[in-house]
């Protein structure tokens, strides 16, 4: 009996249910594009932010580090064109001396003792060599232009050094590339906060603050941390 | 019976109505019946949208897979040959005698040959590789391949489990080819013997399962299709009314006409609800077969397969575990009506009829580490999108690392049975288990490390690690002396607060008189001292005079998203909190007041490694660094001279931790929360329903503590003084700074400016007392 009645109602409903249906069921599944090609051009103005390293070779203005390698490689500005130009020109990255071999930097897991030896010196930051691989990795990555690449390898970095303010410094460099402007100032910040005796990677910091200040258009910020930059850097 | 009375009344009043000789309610019964045919219609069409939206929603079939956090070796890591080989095992690697294919390992000492996996990582493909890698003194010394010796090493990672990040339950979905055909025959042959040819609903069905009933005097057979029972799982209420059934049957007919039988009879395997673990249902028979015999569907033998077709009659009635005579009644009838339709011969009928239920004791989860798996699909939920979870096949890649996940379980299991010995021995019998809960971060990442959810390791249920919601007593503290010295031109660490009887009243008229725990007051002392000793008396007082709403506001700043009442109480720790919110502020406070989120996700993608969305580290400064380094500096007195000092004892002065204990009235809750470089680790000891366990905060969950740091081999907190922080010699009992060589002057941290005033050593020594030593 049961059957009888839900059957009838079923052949006239099943009908209207199909438009109703179709048109429900259509709608939705539109998927998010990915964000639109990272901003490139995003190297600090004011030469040498972005690297770095240790005492001597930290870079002044006029002299720019290489991103691929803060290690140990320091060239001279040669020209006063924006570095932003030169890196889609292609013509970095500009390999580091003792690196193993640039060509093949799409991430290779090891680099070879050379450039461990060669790197170790170079900042007291980083002593494990693990962590100077990859850096030497992210570096690639970024160079690239990966850099959610660049920033998952410097956080697998950071989970072996999470005390190390360079390398707090180089995902905040990384974010800042990306765009992701609050996550930069935030992360140099925390990187600040871990550099206590680095007044150099101190005053880094303050630069990559004040940019992300000049960008988001609040040039009082970004005055206020050039000032504490400065006022560090003496 | 009253019913009864009223219905021929109302039938009398309908024949009345009928009687009236009117045209016009001739049209208004038309339109009546017109209205209730749209009505009908549109509540078939919302039916039907209903079932269908739930019907093609589980139909994914192939799970998402989840990855264990993978080991980074490199030269110098402590971490031993054992962890390597557990760690190896874990990922199914191989024993062999010599290295052979990829994923096969020897080891002679400290010495191993591994033969790893090709691997698609998130970053890329990793290739198979051979490595030597060597040990010495507990620590990797050596990684070498054919390219020569190498920095670092990425193992591929352990798989832990598989789960349907879509579903809000554990499943294990199972194809219908997967599903062993004696399980259909068993299934139709009690349930359902018209399945390959009824609508649906079956009259016929009804009418034989009625005759069969009667013949057998019981219920053997049920009058309602498979359709109909599957369709029943698609609404919640469980009661038993005609229009229940009513529905039932409309749906059933829906699902019949949209979709073929062995869509059906999949959707049904998959459905089907077979018991009942504690919070979490059993459905499916993939799952129940991991429930009830700890093994895979297409594992089990006829009896077993007869049995879970046994126990859908009725879970709990047949329950196996609870009821065994009763479902090995209901099984062996299974088996006769198979051999009664000649699917299975007399002989074999009769053994399996001899067989053993073959039900394992403890109920397994899917995964070895149910509570970890719990957060990870929480936090799947919670921040990526429905569609990007539907792909077939995901890759979780996972924060758990498993050499801390086993020795927080193994910690927690073995002190919780020595602390119930202690407990039986001087007399209290215990009556209530004493549970716990764990949860291991990497503080600086907030990376879950390992979550346990209580002390039966591996059995799913009840997740104390994120849903035990409990006072935290004293593990509140650090904010209230946080919000304090964020004001440094009021509070300092040396500055002197009044450790005395405070009476406060509350709103509606009622004094609170807190007291300490050992019961006694101390006078005059130091924020510092009150905070390591953790004095209420002086908490008290100290959070009425900086406010309530500030003290809030703080906790909120910490991390704390619960809403909090701004009480009085609170600042003696009333306020209710899970292990894993606690971890949450603690990880701000060891992140030097950046804060950042607990996360167990690090990527995920799709079935061929693309990636799909990644959970980046994130952080966000919710405190200037000074303050919090004050506190910090205090939660290290705390380890040394406070009420986790016997963390010093049990771990050696050369750790440097910090942390605080936590205790609540009558000892209904043990608290620890303490982090060292690399580890921070929350414990909670306590009963599930709210008794006094027994135990403080330095006796209970501080030891579960100190025992997993043993194991873990931490490395000490470093001390990065921060810009804007001074440290001056301090003679803490007077609150005065003096100099360096004074008997009793202690160096103490201050905000630039704060530090109180200095004396001469000279002048303070003249004075009639003595300096008390730090």
């Amino acid at each position: 009996m049961q059957d009888g009645l839900a059957g009838s109602t079923m052949g006239m409903s099943l009908s209207l249910l199909c438009i109703l249906g179709a048109a429900l069921m259509t709608a939705g599944c539109s998927y998010g594009t990915m964000p639109s090609e990272t901003d490139r051009s995003t190297r600090v103005a004011g030469g040498g932010q972005t690297a770095g390293t240790s005492s001597g070779a930290r870079a002044n203005a006029g002299w720019e580090v290489s991103d691929s390698d803060w290690t140990a490689t320091v060239r001279p500005l040669g020209d006063t064109g924006s570095t932003a130009s030169r890196e889609l020109a292609g013509s970095e990255p500009v390999p580091a001396a003792g690196t193993a071999d640039p060509g093949s930097a799409v991430a290779p897991i090891q680099t070879s003792q050379a450039t461990v030896a060669a790197s170790g010196g170079a900042s007291s930051a980083a002593v494990n060599p693990a962590v100077v691989s990859l850096l030497n990795t992210a570096s690639a990555q970024a160079r690239a232009g990966d850099y959610p690449r660049a920033a998952a390898t410097l956080e697998r970095a950071i989970a072996i050094e999470p005390g190390n303010a360079w390398l707090w410094h180089r995902l905040a460099d990384t974010r800042l590339k990306e765009g992701r402007l609050e996550q930069a100032a935030s992360l140099a910040a925390k990187s600040n906060s871990l550099a206590a005796s680095d007044r150099s990677l101190q005053a880094d910091n303050w630069r990559l603050i004040a940019e992300v200040r000049r960008r988001q258009g609040d040039a009082g910020a970004a005055a206020a941390a050039e000032t504490e930059a400065a006022r560090i850097s003496n | 019976m009253p019913r009864k009375t009223r219905r021929p009344g109302r039938r009398k009043s309908s024949s009345r109505s009928r009687s009236g000789p009117r045209p016009r309610r001739g049209r208004l019964l038309r339109r009546l019946l017109v209205l209730a045919l749209v009505a009908v219609t549109g509540y078939v069409g919302w039916l039907d949208l209903h079932v269908r939206g739930q019907f093609e929603g589980r139909r994914w079939s192939v799970p998402a897979r989840l990855y264990a956090r993978p080991v980074e070796l490199y030269p110098g890591m402590g971490f031993g040959p054992d962890a390597l080989e557990q760690e190896l095992r874990a990922a199914g690697y191989q024993h062999t005698a010599s290295p052979g294919r990829a994923a096969t390992y020897t080891r002679q000492g400290g010495n191993f040959r591994v033969h790893t996996r090709r691997f698609q990582f998130w970053d890329g493909e990793q290739p198979a590789r051979r490595v030597r890698i060597r040990f010495s003194g507990g620590r990797v010394s050596g990684l070498r391949t054919g390219d020569g010796e190498q920095a670092l090493l990425r193992l591929d990672p352990a798989l832990i489990g598989r789960i349907y990040p879509n579903h809000r339950e554990d499943r294990v979905l199972v194809r219908l080819e997967q599903v062993p055909a004696g399980l259909v025959a068993a299934l139709l042959s009690v349930e359902d013997r018209d399945f390959e040819h009824h609508h649906g609903v079956s009259p016929r069905a009804i009418a034989r399962a009625m005759l069969a009933n009667l013949r057998a005097g019981a219920l053997v057979q049920g009058g309602s299709t498979l359709t109909q029972q599957l369709a029943k799982g698609y609404f919640l209420s469980p009661n038993r009314t005609w229009w229940r059934k009513l529905n039932d049957a409309v749906i059933a007919l829906i699902l019949e006409a949209h979709y073929d039988k062995s869509e059906i009879l999949e959707a049904y395997v998959n459905e089907v609800y077979l018991g009942q673990d504690g919070q979490r249902a059993i459905h499916g028979f993939g799952l129940a077969a991991s429930y009830y015999f700890g093994r895979d569907l297409d594992k089990l033998r006829l009896p077993e397969l007869a049995l879970l077709v046994a126990i859908v009659r009725g879970p709990s009635y047949y329950n196996p575990r609870r009821h065994p005579r009763r479902a090995v009644k209901r099984r062996n009838l299974v088996l006769d009506q198979m051999r009664e339709l000649g699917i299975i011969t007399q002989a074999r009928a009769k053994r399996s009829k001899s067989a053993p239920l073959g039900v394992i004791a403890a109920s397994r989860g899917t995964s070895r580490y149910p509570a970890f798996v719990d957060l990870v699909r929480r936090q799947l939920r919670r921040d990526y999108r429905d569609e990007d979870l539907r792909g077939e096949g995901l890759r979780i890649f996972t924060t758990l690392d498993l050499r801390t996940q086993r020795i927080a379980e193994g910690a927690l299991k073995k002190r919780i049975a020595r602390l119930e010995r202690g407990k039986s021995k001087t007399g209290g019998g215990v009556k209530v288990e004493l549970e716990g809960a764990v949860i291991v971060t990497a503080p600086q990442s907030g990376e879950a490390l390992a979550v346990v959810g209580g002390r039966h390791q591996g059995r799913a249920g009840f997740n104390r690690a994120l849903d035990a919601v409990r006072p935290v007593g004293s593990l509140i503290k650090p904010a209230v002396y946080l919000a304090a010295l964020e004001r440094p031109r009021r509070y300092t660490l040396a500055s002197a607060i009044l450790d005395e009887p405070v009476t406060i009243r509350g709103d509606s008229g009622s004094l609170w008189r807190p007291k300490n725990y050992d019961d006694t007051t101390h006078g005059r002392i130091s924020l510092y001292e009150a905070l390591v000793k953790s004095y209420n008396l002086a908490t008290v007082r100290l959070g009425m005079e900086i406010g309530l709403d500030e003290v809030t506001e703080s906790l909120q700043r910490l991390g704390i998203e619960r809403p909090l009442k701004p009480y009085p109480s609170l600042l003696l720790g009333a306020a209710e909190l899970s292990p894993v919110e606690v971890t949450q502020m603690y990880q701000t406070l060891a992140g030097g007041g950046f804060r950042v989120p607990v996360r167990a996700i690090r990527e995920v993608t799709s079935a061929r490694g693309e990636p799909l969305s990644r959970y980046p580290l994130s952080v966000q400064q919710a405190f200037e660094p000074g303050p919090v380094f004050l506190v910090v500096e205090a939660m290290r007195g705390v380890m040394v001279e406070g009420t986790g000092r016997s963390s010093r004892q049990r771990l050696g002065a050369g750790l440097v931790a910090a942390g605080k204990t936590g205790t609540t009235d009558d000892l209904r809750d043990s608290w620890f929360a303490g982090f060292s470089k690399d580890f921070l680790a929350v414990v909670w000891l306590g009963h599930d329903d709210n008794t006094p366990a027994g135990f403080s905060g330095s006796k209970g969950a501080l030891q579960v503590w100190i025992d997993m740091m043993k194991s873990l081999g931490p490395r000490s907190l470093e001390s990065h003084t921060p810009a804007g922080v001074e440290w001056a010699w301090t003679d803490l009992h007077r609150g005065l700074t003096t100099d360096a060589q004074c008997p009793g002057a202690v160096r103490f941290p201050y905000m630039r400016g704060s530090e109180p005033r200095r004396v001469q050593c000279g002048a303070l020594r003249a004075g009639a007392e003595p300096a008390r030593p730090g």
